[in-house]
């Protein structure tokens, strides 16, 4: 509360000094060879204290008397000394001392050097964001950033990404890192209330990735616990893009293509499966067959058209520069029945009201419509229906109507009739304005507002087996998310002596949010044509709830360092939230690392070929808030009622110590360069230890609850990241660039309460157990088919000559041993090519098709894989499937587990730059064509449509199941960028 | 200094928002719940909500048949089969379901007996809802000691997860019965005066009839004929025979239901579902039990057992639709019936009230009367008693707790199933005994 006052205080004594400067300089600093700006410098008045240091654009301003002589100072650059005279505005150059500057790194409600960073943060631009087209930021980021794990779900248009900094930190508290846009933190997750499992909509979907100039990934905790009590997962950090003043420059993207399944399933043919249904009970395929063969999977997949078409706007005066974009994305599911459409636009203004005073707004708006198809684990989704339903059955009877034949829904009936459309709008929108109060002093407030709205309606007509049997089937749900957000931070860098250099950050930040949603459901409607509830003669299920929350939080940092040799940070927050117990209501999460630049060392001068080197350490403290909302609140909740009469009841047993779940981060790194840089590369050990896992404690029956949520369990990920940057040739005509990262995470759960495992979660019976990996497959262990018996047989863990809950352990593990991505750029002349492979290597799947796609256990409902011909048929017989109808063939064993790895060919893309001798004839600054290849090659075991698969989207225990899992087309584009 | 004002706009919404102070909007602080004559209404009616929880009103009558000879499971539920023979594993789900349920009823009730007395109402309410909370525990503490035997007496609410609180012993069956019989005895003062009153809740005919119940089973025949005699005097009587299909029909009144749980439209009662061979039937009358109708008893029978595929189904729940029948707890053929069995275990005496009161229930029935000519001694009227109890409430789940209080249950069920001495009571779930770590937690012999 006390700080909270202070900056009040601050705020309202600016009045006082919002006085004009008199004899005011101002320039611009840029690198002699590049004419990039150069932020950071340190610009000082010769003799005296008084100076400033350049903003992002590389622009200063201070206050001097013509006869006053201007320093500036970067490191690695030659100290420029310049007299200021009658000149009153300055373009400076700053010539490279031998070592090359690095670039500038977007941390925590700030920005620093790269070369004086001392925590573990990588950051992603624009321009490697933009290699493979991708339709979200997340998408953009894989396999680009050591350390972080990003996994394609599934490939629904517009769902949800699995995003993992550094392996899996909780249980139940989820997984997915903080989402920080433009400085405020912003709504992530699933707002849906239709399920759809692992096709989940993302609310991060709604962001253009067009529109965004870097993104930053805090992954240690020295540098994430300034987020505090939502760090424990990493922090995102993403800034868009802002307009610079001058000439106003446009520029177009655009491409077009198509998306095709990468590969089929190997099923029956009609004749496989009536000579297949002979052998389960003779004379039983001759029932079917009836001349039909249908390839269900050639009736549910198409070619499907993706186009993407993003308009900016850049430009601007010395005071007001903007950056304005419009954005359409359109792509169509190569499962018929889904599409994705998306329509984006952005205005960033910023202002400089005088020297000292500047504003600014970012704005984001986005619309999009996601049509989807029933998920994986209904009877009678379209993927599903499509691989289990025999070929033996006909689509439509004479007439053209649906035929509904055999246990399975028809799934072209199910796709193209029904109706599952969610409708987003989002606005993200923050506004700031800046006063220096001294030069290098200056206060920053920030508003952001962050609404999403969901509208979901299914409707499932008569002319589906489901919505016939109801007379047609409505949902209608919405949801809407809003926050607010206020930032305030106070920051002064000031130099002290020579040597010293100090940047010093407090902050006040509060969050208040609501979230409401109401579901109708309805069923019973006089025409396939009124689909709204309206219409409907029955409403079977209405709701309607909302919820509020808040977050209080006061944070500081304190960078100090010498001689651009010694760097040390420190940082700490304190967080308030609603989600807490009364005992815990705030919690502190500090953070501090040191670093050494070795490399300058004048014991290394005479070592040439070494250009950087530094040696980092870091320890911090995070939390994940995550836990759910008024858990700890001694409360009644409602909804218990009798005799039509409403009734409440007691919630739970009150846990006022309900508090966050805690990570403490080790982190040690070393940054290098040799070759003028030519060549760097940076090494990661981390040790992360989460306690306080928000578990469900079994509590006795006898007093009235069987649990209650505790912070009881630990775990641990230890891991190295290793990557490595190199511009193999740079010559003026030809350049080959390289990049490559690898990562390896050994995620560990150490405690759980009473160490008692969690077994059967999902379809692949993931567990959390003790000295394994969080979501390890735990089942019983098949040693292969019985020569004699045709049954599979398991390993009797106990021996005790029977096959018992007792005997399963764990099989497999679906976290990877290591991971990562290459890219390879090379430019001859106008020709660019580009090269992205993405590997993942050491996981496990549970492969659930193959649980009915292989058990040979529903006769005529189920069509099989051809893979059903190896099975077992006499005694003596030593094949890998078992017999027909085999007594475990249905079970979920480590007969259905299958290695993982794979080594994706991501994305070719090969461009054309036209002269630009040709292209300034038409006005066009730069114009290049490109032709891109998404996923074109899969090497992989995996005998599934595609090893990187989670049926159940983020939950980082339901891991690494395929259950009829959407899988990622491959696609082609042509495109154009031009800029003018 | 026109920013002057902008500035202060924001140093006022800085000033104005505590972000913290937030409530939650389906939940009311438990500090807030209880303060006033509403607040009071709605957690009793939560208390109410517990009774329609599958494992107490669902639970109960079905266990009561299953496990004896009355009903047989035919669907899928394993927890079904292993109740049927006698093989109840201590993770059973569904006995571990009744433990946790009553349990919840438990709490439920003592959280709103804990806070009473501070809240502002009238004196007249307050002593009203008492009686109905405490009817309500000690019918869940009797459910759980007819079933499990000693069992943890619940009397206050819980506060917090200390070891304390979380681990409780077993109390002894005398302590168990004491606590069921002070309950009674204060709900018979607060409800005094309500009488027959509407049987969707408590009043003191429910107090009186489960009292009659509670000794019966404790073998206190004169507490039987105070209680029973008493009750006669409210204005219960027998449904006409016409009508008697009718006694499960919500939508008819009737003065013979004494206490029933109610559901409505919104609430799930899974009966139909499970008795009905159109829904998903998961159990069927026993052959052996159907056969206890013998053809004439057709009033009884037609309701009871009625043959569907080789097999029998019991109609007396049908709301398949909307799962809304009412589950019904106490009625007057029974409290008839108990009086018979007290008088007659007191002193057995030819055509004497004993005689008229099995009569009455048999008359509705359509049968003929009883007498000292037919049932010669105490042995045999006892006899009658229970096969007039098997066919009056089959389906209704008697059958177990009556072959149990009786002291018959493994006789009689060891000529049709594989039971053993240590059958008849079922075992202490195992999730309770993972949990509660009090030494004097323990299991039941033979598990």
């Amino acid at each position: 509360m006390l700080l909270r006052n202070i900056f009040v205080a601050i705020a309202m004594v600016f009045c006082v000094f919002w006085v004009s400067g008199q004899s005011v300089v101002t320039g611009r600093v840029t690198e002699s060879k590049t004419q990039e700006s150069l932020p950071g410098v340190t610009v000082k008045i010769k003799g005296t204290t008084t100076g400033t240091i350049t903003d992002l654009d590389g622009n200063f301003r201070l206050e001097a008397q013509p006869e006053d002589i201007l320093v500036l100072s970067f490191v690695g650059m030659t100290p420029k000394e310049v007299e200021v005279g009658t000149q009153t505005n300055f373009n400076i150059e700053l010539t490279e001392d031998t070592k090359r500057l690095g670039e500038v790194v977007v941390i925590g409600y700030g920005s620093s050097s790269k070369k004086l960073l001392s925590g573990s943060i990588t950051q992603v631009n624009a321009e490697q964001l933009a290699i493979g087209s991708n339709a979200s930021i997340d998408g953009a980021l894989q396999a680009k950033a050591p350390g972080v794990r990003i996994t394609q779900n599934s490939g629904t248009p517009g769902s949800a990404i699995s995003v993992q900094i550094r392996g899996a930190n909780s249980v139940s508290a989820g997984s997915q890192p903080l989402y920080v846009i433009d400085g405020v933190p912003m709504t992530t997750g699933d707002f849906g209330q239709i399920g759809f499992e692992g096709q989940n909509i993302n609310a991060l979907a709604d962001l253009n990735p067009d529109d965004i100039e870097s993104i930053s990934v805090l992954k240690d905790a020295s540098s994430a616990a300034i987020y505090g009590a939502r760090a424990g997962n990493g922090v995102v950090l993403i800034t868009t893009k802002s307009g610079s003043s001058g000439k106003t420059k446009f520029s177009i993207d655009a491409y077009s293509g198509v998306q095709e399944i990468r590969e089929k399933l190997d099923l029956m043919n009609a004749e496989q499966f009536v000579s297949y249904l002979n052998e389960t009970s003779q004379g039983l395929g001759d029932n079917f067959n009836s001349g039909i063969d249908i390839d269900w999977q050639d009736e549910i997949f198409r070619a499907a058209p993706i186009s993407s078409i993003n308009l900016s706007a850049n430009g601007g005066t010395e005071k007001t520069s903007f950056y304005i974009s419009g954005g359409l994305f359109d792509q169509e599911g190569i499962i018929i029945g889904t599409d994705y459409r998306r329509i984006n636009g952005r205005i960033n203004l910023d202002h400089k009201v005088n020297d000292r005073f500047r504003f600014g707004i970012k704005n984001g708006i986005t619309h999009s419509i996601n049509n989807r198809v029933p998920g994986d684990q209904s009877i009678n989704g379209v993927l599903p229906n499509a691989i289990s339903k025999p070929p033996i059955y006909g689509i439509r009877d004479e007439e053209g109507n649906y035929l509904e034949e055999g246990f399975w829904d028809n799934p072209v009936a199910v796709g193209k009739e029904a109706l599952n459309e969610a409708k987003v709008f989002r606005n993200i929108s923050n506004a700031y304005w800046e006063y220096d109060i001294l030069p290098g002093l200056t206060f920053k407030n920030q508003w952001g507002y962050d609404y999403y709205s969901l509208e979901e309606r299914r409707y499932e007509p008569t002319t589906t087996d489901r919505g016939a049997e109801s007379d047609g089937i409505a949902l209608s749900a919405r949801s809407e998310v809003s926050r607010i957000t206020q930032l305030s931070t106070l920051a002064y860098n000031f130099s002290l002596g020579d040597k010293s250099e100090i940047s010093a950050l407090i902050g006040y930040s509060f969050e208040t949010g609501s979230e409401s949603s109401n579901f109708i459901r309805a069923i019973n409607f006089p025409s396939d044509e009124l689909q709204y509830i309206t219409s409907a003669g029955t409403i079977e299920e209405a709701s309607s709830n909302a919820l509020d929350f808040g977050i209080n939080s006061y944070f500081a940092r304190l960078k100090y360092v010498f001689d651009n040799k010694y760097i040390f940070t420190a940082n700490i927050r304190r967080d308030g939230s609603t989600s807490f117990g009364q005992n815990n209501t705030y919690g502190n999460f500090p953070g501090a690392s040191v670093a050494w630049r070795v490399s300058d060392e004048s014991f290394l001068d005479g070592v040439n070929i070494l250009s950087d080197l530094k040696l980092r350490v870091g320890y911090g403290l995070s939390g994940n808030d995550r836990i759910g909302n008024f858990q700890f609140l001694n409360a009644y909740a409602s909804g218990f009622n009798y005799r039509n009469n409403p009734g409440i009841v007691p919630n739970n047993i009150p846990n006022p110590n309900l508090k966050w779940e805690s990570t403490s981060q080790l982190n040690i790194g070393l940054d290098g360069g040799v070759l003028k840089d030519r060549l760097t590369f940076t090494v990661d050990y981390y040790i992360n230890k989460t306690k306080d896992l928000l578990l469900n404690r079994p509590l006795p029956g006898s007093v009235g609850f069987t649990s209650v949520s505790a912070n009881v369990g630990r775990l641990e990920n230890k891991g190295l990241e290793f990557s490595i940057n190199g511009k193999i040739i740079a010559q003026k005509d030809f350049s080959w660039n390289t990049n490559f990262n690898i990562s390896t995470n050994q995620n560990k759960v150490t405690e759980l309460y009473n160490d008692q495992p969690i077994t059967d979660i999902g379809r692949g019976n993931n567990a959390v157990v003790v000295g394994e990996s969080i979501g390890v497959f735990y089942m019983w262990k098949s040693l292969g088919v019985d020569p004699s018996t045709g049954d599979l047989v398991f390993e009797d863990v106990n021996n005790d000559g029977q096959i018992t809950d007792l005997d399963r352990q764990v099989v497999g593990d679906p976290n990877p041993d290591f991971y990562g991505g290459m890219t390879n750029t090379l430019n001859y002349k106008g020709f660019d090519l580009t090269i992205l492979f993405q590997f993942n290597v050491g996981n496990d799947i549970y492969n659930g098709v193959r649980q009915y796609g292989e058990n040979m256990t529903f006769g005529e409902n189920d069509n099989q894989l051809t893979s059903v011909a190896q099975r077992w048929r006499n005694p003596g017989d030593r094949v890998p499937i078992p017999r027909i109808n085999g007594e475990f063939n249905n079970d979920i064993t480590s007969h259905y587990i299958e290695g993982g790895s794979f080594l994706r060919l991501k994305n070719i893309s090969a461009g054309y730059t036209l002269p630009s001798a040709w292209s300034e004839k038409i006005g066009i600054a730069k114009a290049r064509v490109y032709i891109n290849l998404q996923n074109i090659w899969v090497w992989t075991d995996y005998s599934g449509y595609d090893p990187e698969v989670n049926y159940s989207g983020i939950d980082p225990v339901r891991a690494g199941t395929d259950f009829f899992t959407f899988p990622q087309p491959k696609s082609i584009m042509g495109g154009i960028n031009l800029k003018f | 200094m026109k920013h002057t004002i902008f500035i202060f706009l924001f140093a006022g919404l800085l000033f104005s928002c505590d972000p913290l102070d937030v409530k939650p909007t389906d939940l009311i602080p438990a500090e807030d719940a209880l303060t006033t004559g509403k607040g009071l209404q709605a957690a009793l009616v939560g208390v109410y909500d517990g009774l329609q929880r599958e494992d107490v009103a669902q639970s109960i009558i079905v266990f009561g048949d299953l496990a004896a000879d009355n009903l047989e499971p035919v669907g899928s539920r394993i927890a079904y089969r292993e109740v049927f023979n006698n093989r109840i594993t201590p993770s059973n789900i569904r006995v571990e379901g009744i433990w946790n349920a009553h349990y919840d009823v438990l709490n439920r009730a003592n959280n709103i007996l804990a806070q009473i007395d501070a809240v502002d109402v009238s004196n007249t309410t307050k002593t009203n809802i008492k009686g109905q909370l405490l009817f309500i525990r000690a019918f869940a503490h009797f459910n759980l000691w007819r079933l499990f035997g000693p069992v943890p007496i619940k009397t206050s609410l819980i506060t917090g997860i200390t070891d304390e609180e979380l681990n409780n012993p077993r109390n002894a069956d005398s302590e168990v019965y004491a606590q069921i019989m002070a309950d009674l005895n204060e709900a018979l003062l607060s409800l005094a005066g309500t009488g027959k009153g509407d049987p969707t809740i408590a009043n003191e005919g429910a107090v009186l009839a489960l009292a009659a119940r509670v000794e019966l089973f404790a073998g206190n025949y004169p507490a039987v004929l105070t209680h029973t005699e008493e009750l006669m005097s409210f204005g219960y009587s027998l449904i006409e025979t016409d009508l008697f299909s009718a006694l499960y029909d919500e939508s008819v009144d009737d003065d013979e239901t004494i206490f029933e749980i109610s559901f409505s439209d919104d609430d799930v009662n899974t009966l139909a579902d499970y008795f009905q061979p159109t829904a998903r039937f998961e159990l069927a009358v026993t052959s052996e039990a159907a056969a206890i109708y013998n053809g004439e008893d057709t009033i009884r029978g037609d309701v009871s057992a009625i043959p569907v595929d080789q097999t029998f189904y019991n109609n007396k729940y049908t709301d398949v639709s909307l799962d809304s029948d009412n589950a019904i707890v106490l009625r007057y053929a029974d409290v008839l019936l108990m009086r018979a069995e007290a008088l007659n275990a007191i002193n057995y005496t030819a055509d004497s009230e004993a005689f008229d009161l099995i009569n009455a229930v048999r008359n509705r029935a359509n049968l003929d009367s009883l007498n000292a000519s037919s049932i010669a001694n105490q042995a045999a009227f006892q006899q009658v008693i229970m096969d007039e109890r098997r066919k009056e409430f089959l389906g209704e789940g008697h059958r177990w707790y009556d072959l149990i209080r009786t002291n018959t249950a493994f006789e009689v069920l060891s000529a049709t199933k594989n039971i053993e001495a240590t059958d008849l009571l079922f075992p202490i779930p195992q999730s309770e005994l993972d949990t509660n770590k009090h030494p004097e937690m323990t299991q039941n012999d033979g598990y």
